[in-house]
């Protein structure tokens, strides 16, 4: 069994997980637990992109579009097959692991750059496909879906529920890091050729992580569309794959506590810059360039660096 | 000539001329490739702003179009100078993964579209055409005047391309370094200078494309995200660092897409790029023309 | 030296966890006063949203606004207008609702563009009973839900449909080609006006053809039909630009109009005129396009009014979203005035019995519910069909040709 050292380095950490489960109980506005309640879709969607980017170097830019795979399917099955939305939610996860293999076998064998760009292939495809095929999708229209919880008109539950999905991707992600397998992750991650050399089968490294975060990712997805109640093409957008790069980037890219912290930061800004409305991105991706260029580790590696030196 | 109701000339003619547009950038981010190792995300914005810039020195300076070409070609060339030496510099000085050029080209693209939209205005902008032909009759054939001269501008243009990294020196340089970069190294080359050239020989090339297109199709900040998306395609068929390659290929997908959309449907038209691209993966990843790919 | 570092770092975050916590509660509290009158208004300013559009929005909004403030506000109350941008994203318009709602507490909302984000917003207004009036999107979805808070003076897809099956009846066409953007709105475009001909007893030819949206060349399916054995007499494009303006382009290059074919342009972008001359220059000679407004259209004293108010301002000619974000939101003012109060039963219940001058004529909801897109609807909203009848005229010298107690002209072929 692992253990969970409750040494200084986690307080911090253990701190901040107290303060997000008690946040709901002291800020009473359901404007701003829903804000944080679609922060912690966003940590999740940038801590899985993470593990791929920054763990493997592997690029996807399809990850939008597996929330959008997972947020469809889920709708779609509730709608035709009358389950209920959480069930919708693992049918989604499901739809994300069968297409993640798919593309993964297909291009995480070769150079680095071709799995790019057939995740960029697949993210365009799947988008024509949702907006041609509108008799089952309602295309730009967005096909409407339950709430997870019906009846309720509070966002609490939905707060709860996203901070679970985020602790448990957030502690199997730092589970597997640590294991035996972690250690392949890593030694992939540094170089494949000297991996392979060392007899790691890294494609079966490589379509294995590939699946386990597209389906957390379409298990968040079909979240997201419960939690909204509206699933339209806009999830699997090119401007959401930007966003949660730049906060994957700015967070810390190939840190475990970057992502959600670029994600809740960028989050709450964002709603703060609505007021700029055109610049918003433009200040996002400004951070993106300016974060890879000179920080490379992001607020955290950043932070890390000066007060660990090292 | 008519075959299934469809006019099969016609629709081949236009495909060709399309596929001379694709060229012009598909050259640019093969040659990147293939002497930086690295795809350019952000090449379909060096296209836009090539628009962009055409479009500003004939309507705020009044230039003319052939006048203000040259002027394009030049300033895209610094731009793609200027961004080798900003953000790209420190890919090959640090070593660094390629997950890295990946992203911070994202980044850059990213930025760039949003510089258009908000500094240049989300609108659809057209500049004046090259020339003010709209038709041309040849027989029964009926084909656009200005898309018919722009399409031969960037031929002429592609064949100084050519001329310069067949004939001059730091096309020379350019050929060797993307030979084998050790062995270019070894030979005395500055392979810093190489990928700073290289850069701007490819942005130059795309602006170009920008500054002639966009007198035919609408210019608007996100225009250049498709035209990229299609330049990854055909690099990809005709094999990564591959002239010939970028060349056939282009050539190829105008006219895929073309007799495509006639005979099969309209609707998907965008898509069959795509399946190309996944066929290509899955049959002959090193494409066309490219060198066999070391399987990781 | 490690621990000590630790410490500093546990120190660090929890200080900033704490300044953020009281941060967020702080500016979490609902602000206070009660003299104003506050109004939410949600729109695109941003992309992905149609940030043009979602502007033009904003400033109709706001002047009517202002005009009602000018007036003496609302039984002596101002009105405080608070916009939202919601970037064409359903997510934040649900995010702008519940901010509008909750945190400012405006007594109703107005406004937006995007069909799929007031899907959205309707939930969250319907969830709070607060009304909510469409200002400018047109999905008959909306309607057909018929939420009572939901109030819409926009014109609405499947009304424009029957306006312009009219039409193609009045001018004795034929031999209608439907080309339609692969999209929900290009497909329902196609079915609706399909419909509405068959309904409205046309005995010609309808043929429906889905493109690409984002297509650079449409000269293959315009091709097609050209040398068809039966070439049709009139194209319908359901296509938004920049599609929509270069199949007009090449639909002229290859000589299928204006002498075989008149191109009819039906998505509202016909008077986008300072886009559309440059992008198809010859080739908009004899267009006819479907549009919610003209400005040769007969504007009531208070749309004159605002017309100046608005040139004054900005310097050029309204647009229709510029009268639809005005329409909406002055009927909103004039029914809280008539309610009395700012409780949303009131609202809502004189916003149903209301009768107002607008812009372009006499606004009132319908209350009938057949047919379903009716109920709260404006019905009268005037819509027009125009041509351009030579190169580079501007919306204020065309001509309306239809329907026939607004035309300035008659329909000309060459």
């Amino acid at each position: 069994m692992f253990k969970i050292s409750l040494s200084q380095r986690s307080a911090p950490i253990l701190l901040a997980i107290v303060f997000l489960l008690v946040l709901p109980l002291v800020v009473r506005q359901e404007y701003w637990i829903y804000v944080m309640t679609v922060g912690f879709y966003y940590a999740i969607l940038a801590s899985t992109w993470n593990v791929m980017a920054g763990f493997l170097g592997r690029v996807s830019f399809a990850h939008a579009a597996f929330a959008a795979i997972g947020a469809y399917a889920s709708a779609l099955s509730v709608l035709h097959l009358g389950i209920p939305p959480v069930v919708g939610m693992f049918i989604g996860m499901a739809a994300g692991a069968v297409f993640s293999l798919f593309i993964g076998y297909l291009s995480l064998r070769l150079r680095g750059v071709y799995f790019t760009l057939s995740t960029l292939a697949f993210a365009e495809i799947f988008r024509i496909v949702v907006t041609v095929e509108y008799e089952y999708t309602r295309g730009s229209l967005g096909l409407e879906t339950p709430g997870l919880i019906g009846g309720t008109l509070t966002y609490v539950p939905y707060y709860y529920i996203a901070l679970a999905i985020l602790l448990g991707t957030i502690f199997s992600i730092y589970v597997i890091l640590n294991s035996a397998f972690g250690l392949k992750i890593k030694a992939v991650g540094n170089s494949e050729e000297a991996a392979e050399a060392l007899g790691i089968n890294t494609a079966k490294v490589k379509v294995i992580m590939f699946m386990f975060t597209s389906a957390i990712t379409s298990f968040a997805g079909a979240f997201y569309g419960h939690l909204v109640g509206l699933v339209s093409p806009e999830i699997g957008a090119f401007d959401q794959l930007a966003l949660v790069i730049a906060m994957t980037v700015v967070g810390g890219l190939g840190t475990l506590p970057g992502p959600v912290i670029g994600a809740l930061l960028l989050e709450v800004v964002s709603e703060y810059l609505r007021e700029f409305g055109i610049f918003r991105l433009l200040i996002f991706a400004g951070l993106i360039i300016v974060t890879l260029r000179f920080f490379r580790r992001g607020i955290y590696g950043t932070l890390k660096q000066v007060i660990f030196g090292g | 000539m008519v075959v299934a109701g469809q006019p099969i000339i016609e629709n081949l003619i236009a495909g060709l001329l399309m596929g001379s547009f694709y060229a012009l950038m598909a050259v640019g981010l093969t040659l990147i490739f293939g002497v930086m190792r690295i795809v350019n995300f952000a090449h379909g914005e060096l296209y836009m702003l090539g628009g962009y810039l055409l479009y500003y020195l004939t309507t705020l300076f009044g230039l003319n179009n052939y006048v203000a070409l040259p002027i394009v070609i030049g300033v895209m060339f610094v731009i793609g100078v200027a961004i080798e030496r900003a953000l790209l510099r420190p890919l090959i000085v640090e070593k660094l993964g390629d997950e890295y050029s990946i992203i911070i080209t994202f980044g850059l693209s990213l930025f760039l579209v949003n510089f258009a939209i908000a500094f240049f205005g989300p609108e659809y902008k057209t500049p004046p055409p090259y020339v003010q032909v709209y038709r041309v009759q040849l027989g029964t054939i009926s084909i656009s005047g200005d898309r018919l001269l722009v399409a031969s501008i960037a031929v002429i243009i592609l064949l100084f391309a050519y001329l310069i990294i067949s004939k001059t020196r730091i096309g020379l340089a350019i050929r060797a370094a993307a030979q084998n970069k050790e062995g270019a190294m070894l030979c005395g080359i500055d392979i810093y200078k190489v990928n700073t050239f290289t850069m701007g020989l490819a942005s130059a090339l795309a602006g170009a494309a920008g500054a002639l297109l966009s007198t035919i199709l609408l210019l608007y900040p996100q225009a250049g995200l498709i035209p990229a998306i299609k330049s990854y395609v055909i690099i990809a068929l005709g094999g990564m660092g591959s002239l010939i390659g970028a060349v056939v290929g282009s050539v190829i997908l105008g006219i895929v897409e073309s007799l495509g959309t006639a005979l099969l449907s309209a609707a998907y038209r965008d898509a069959y790029s795509f399946l190309v691209l996944i066929l290509v993966l899955l049959l002959r990843p090193q494409g066309l023309f490219g060198a066999r790919i070391r399987e990781v | 030296m490690l621990a000590q570092k630790t410490v500093l770092l546990a120190i660090a975050v929890v200080i900033i966890v704490v300044i953020a916590g009281i941060a967020v509660y702080f500016l979490a509290s609902p602000p206070a006063g009660e003299k104003v009158i506050k109004i939410g208004g949600v729109g695109p300013l941003s992309a992905p949203g149609a940030s043009i559009q979602g502007i033009e929005l904003k400033k109709g909004i706001e002047i009517a606004v202002e005009m009602i403030n000018e007036q003496g506000g609302i039984n002596g109350k101002k009105v405080e207008l608070i916009f939202e941008d919601t970037q064409g994203i359903p997510e934040k318009g649900k995010a702008a609702m519940e901010k509008l709602i909750l945190k400012d507490k405006v007594v109703a909302v107005v406004g937006e563009y995007h069909s799929s984000v007031f899907l959205a917003e309707m939930e969250v207004a319907h969830k709070y009973g607060i009304p909510i009036v469409d200002a400018s999107a047109w999905s008959a979805t909306i309607r057909k839900k018929q939420y009572r808070e939901v109030f819409a003076t926009s014109p609405c897809t499947a009304l424009n449909a029957e306006h312009e099956a009219k039409f193609i009846i009045h001018a004795g066409f034929k031999n209608v080609l439907i080309l339609a953007e692969d999209t929900d709105y290009g497909m329902d475009m196609a079915k609706d006006l399909t419909d509405a001909l068959k309904r409205l007893g046309f005995d010609g030819n309808i043929t429906t053809e889905i493109v690409s949206r984002t297509a650079k060349d449409f000269t293959p399916t315009l091709l097609k039909y050209k040398n068809s054995p039966t070439p049709p007499d009139i194209i319908v494009i359901a296509v938004t630009p920049p599609g929509g303006f270069l199949i007009i382009k090449q639909a002229y290059e290859i000589g299928l109009i204006p002498e075989i074919a008149l191109a009819y342009e039906v998505t509202g972008a016909g008077d986008r005129y300072t886009e559309l001359w440059p992008a198809v220059g010859e080739a908009g000679k004899y267009l006819v396009y479907f549009t919610p407004y003209s400005p040769r259209i007969k504007l009531t004293p208070l749309g004159e009014k605002v017309r100046e108010m608005y040139k004054e301002k900005y310097g050029s000619e309204p647009t229709y979203i510029v009268f639809n974000g005005f329409d909406a939101a002055w009927a909103l003012l004039k029914a809280i005035e008539k309610a009395g109060s700012v409780d949303p039963d009131a609202i809502i219940n004189a916003l149903e019995t209301i009768e107002l001058e607008g812009t372009r004529g006499i606004i009132k909801f319908s209350t009938a519910r057949d047919p379903p897109y009716y109920y709260h609807q404006w019905i009268e909203v005037p819509v027009l069909t125009c041509q351009y009848k030579e190169v580079n005229q501007p919306p204020t010298e065309s001509d309306i040709i239809f329907p026939p107690e607004y035309a300035t002209g008659e329909l000309v072929k060459p």
